[in-house]
């Protein structure tokens, strides 16, 4: 029967409040945990491009849409969806802005049972992982959230 | 304002997965524990259909609970900064750190499920494990088709945690015998606790309330019955004994006396039997000289009453877990129970957070017959 460890050294140290001060920024904390996780959720899913567009292609009346896009570590390529904004002296309200149209109105809202991140190691032979333990990286307490319609932005 | 420009990743990392999953207070007041010698442990039955979650004292059922939102976990790069962002798309800009100045929350992983943990019993199988009677040629008979397992083997292979573990082990009756592990079958248990009393009370031992020895009953009893072993006598002693340390224990005489009973019941099988009698023959199995008191009452959940003043053993491995066919299975061996004769049938099948009476009441009906007297009768 398949057995599995998980290491959740992490946990104890952010259950604890005994992480390291890593100079997190007040407003950054709003929304984060001190490990710098978040969750947004949203309403049906979020329809976004599988692939980056080509350099080759680049012309300069597509500058908008080719600015959407960005390298993460020269790996991985991520796209802007929208943008968070909200009150430092009300963070309950958050709205995030999809394009230049639509915008959604939400909450940043206490989970009742926090979320714990779990990093699971993706089994592949010849991989450095093999016998890597899933891991709980991280424990969200709190998420934003977006229950209504998008509203047109005027 | 604070703003934030949100990504989303498009090529996910090939050597991770993330998923989200529900932190139970008991799980999150273990996790906070700080104690390295702790456990987490995530097990699953052969073919996937059950997984849990153990603690060292704790299991959980853990359920992927889908919705229909998206829900992304997203990094906060002012505070992981040790990743690089570069805008690779733009003529001139290749390589360059962009929009350096801006916050950006970059999502790394989107799900629409997250997993539900709900505490459950652990339960240990023992369906594949080999039978000890103390007799090696009958053992190897009935032992066709078992497995042979270490003690670690049987904990990693049944959904449940360590300390719920050792607290069912013994009550099951299992036992280590040159380092596999055997259920004991009731007849041998009945054996050497039988064993165990009369040499107790041969050395004068008052069995009420005093604590006996376990490294001098060990040799005692070893003498007595060769077949016996350190584990096996362990397991009777926490199976039936108080008060346990590792050097000492008491007997827990009324859990031994419902013992007998059960099993001179279950000796009656399918005949008809008049409580006076078998009063007198539960009495007379026990070991000579071990006077405890005996109540028909300790020994509910094991017999039914079809005929007035005759009692039938029933016994319950044979009915079903399902509540619906086990209350029809009931019914057929009596129209009409006693209702405290008929709870202990069913209890322990009662969903969590349910009442006993809305079940019966679901499948049943409650009769009344004087003031504090019901009767549970069929539809």
């Amino acid at each position: 029967m398949p057995t599995a460890r998980i290491d959740y050294h992490n946990a104890q140290e952010i259950l604890t409040n005994n992480i390291t001060n890593r100079g997190v920024i007040e407003e950054d904390g709003i929304i984060s945990t001190p490990h710098g996780l978040s969750i947004i959720e949203i309403q049906g899913e979020l329809n976004l491009p599988s692939y980056a567009p080509s350099k080759e292609d680049y012309t300069e009346e597509h500058k908008d849409y080719y600015q959407n896009f960005i390298k993460i570590d020269d790996i991985y390529d991520a796209v802007k969806f929208g943008q968070i904004e909200y009150d430092a002296k009300d963070p309950q309200k958050v709205t995030l802005f999809i394009g230049r149209s639509q915008r959604l109105l939400g909450s940043l809202i206490d989970l009742d049972t926090p979320l714990a991140v779990l990093r699971i190691p993706v089994n592949k032979e010849n991989s450095d992982n093999i016998n890597e333990n899933i891991k709980i990286i991280d424990v969200i307490k709190k998420k934003m959230i977006f229950k209504q319609r998008p509203l047109p932005i005027m | 304002m604070v703003q934030y420009s949100v990504f989303q990743q498009i090529s996910n990392d090939p050597q991770y997965t993330y998923k989200l999953m529900q932190l139970p207070p008991e799980l999150l007041t273990y996790l906070k524990n700080d104690n390295t010698d702790n456990e987490l442990v995530l097990k699953s039955t052969i073919n996937s259909d059950q997984v849990v979650i153990c603690s060292d004292s704790k299991t959980w059922r853990l359920r992927q609970m889908n919705h229909s939102n998206t829900a992304l976990i997203c990094d906060n790069m002012n505070i992981n900064l040790n990743h690089k962002i570069t805008d690779p798309l733009i003529p001139g800009l290749e390589g360059e750190k962009i929009n350096s100045f801006e916050n950006q929350l970059i999502g790394f992983n989107s799900s629409s499920y997250e997993y539900e943990l709900t505490p459950i019993a652990g339960k240990i199988e023992i369906e594949n494990l080999p039978r000890y009677s103390g007799d090696k040629l009958s053992d190897d008979t009935l032992n066709v088709g078992t497995v042979n397992w270490t003690l670690a083997e049987i904990l990693e292979n049944s959904l449940i945690s360590k300390h719920e573990f050792f607290a069912q082990w013994y009550e099951l009756g299992g036992c280590i015998v040159d380092d596999y592990a055997y259920i004991l079958t009731n007849e041998y248990i009945t054996e050497i606790l039988y064993l165990l009393i009369t040499i107790l009370i041969s050395e004068e031992f008052n069995y009420k309330d005093d604590k006996a020895n376990i490294d001098s009953i060990e040799k005692s009893v070893i003498n007595q019955n060769h077949t016996i072993n350190r584990s096996i006598l362990e397991t009777i002693i926490h199976k039936f004994g108080d008060d346990i340390s590792s050097t000492t224990f008491k007997l827990n005489n009324s859990k031994i006396a419902q013992w007998f009973g059960i099993q001179t019941l279950s000796r009656t099988s399918s005949n008809l039997i008049n409580p006076k009698d078998f009063l007198l023959q539960w009495k007379s199995s026990l070991p000579s000289f071990y006077n405890v008191s005996l109540d028909m009452h300790d020994l509910r959940g094991n017999y039914c009453c079809p005929i007035k003043d005759r009692i039938l053993y029933v016994d319950q491995i044979g009915l079903s877990s399902n509540l619906s066919i086990r209350f029809v299975q009931l019914f057929q061996l009596d129209k009409s129970w006693n209702y405290d004769d008929f709870i202990p049938f069913i209890k322990d099948f009662v969903p969590h957070g349910k009442k006993v009476d809305s079940i019966i009441l679901k499948y049943a009906k409650k009769k009344k017959l004087t003031k504090d007297k019901f009767l549970v009768v069929p539809r």
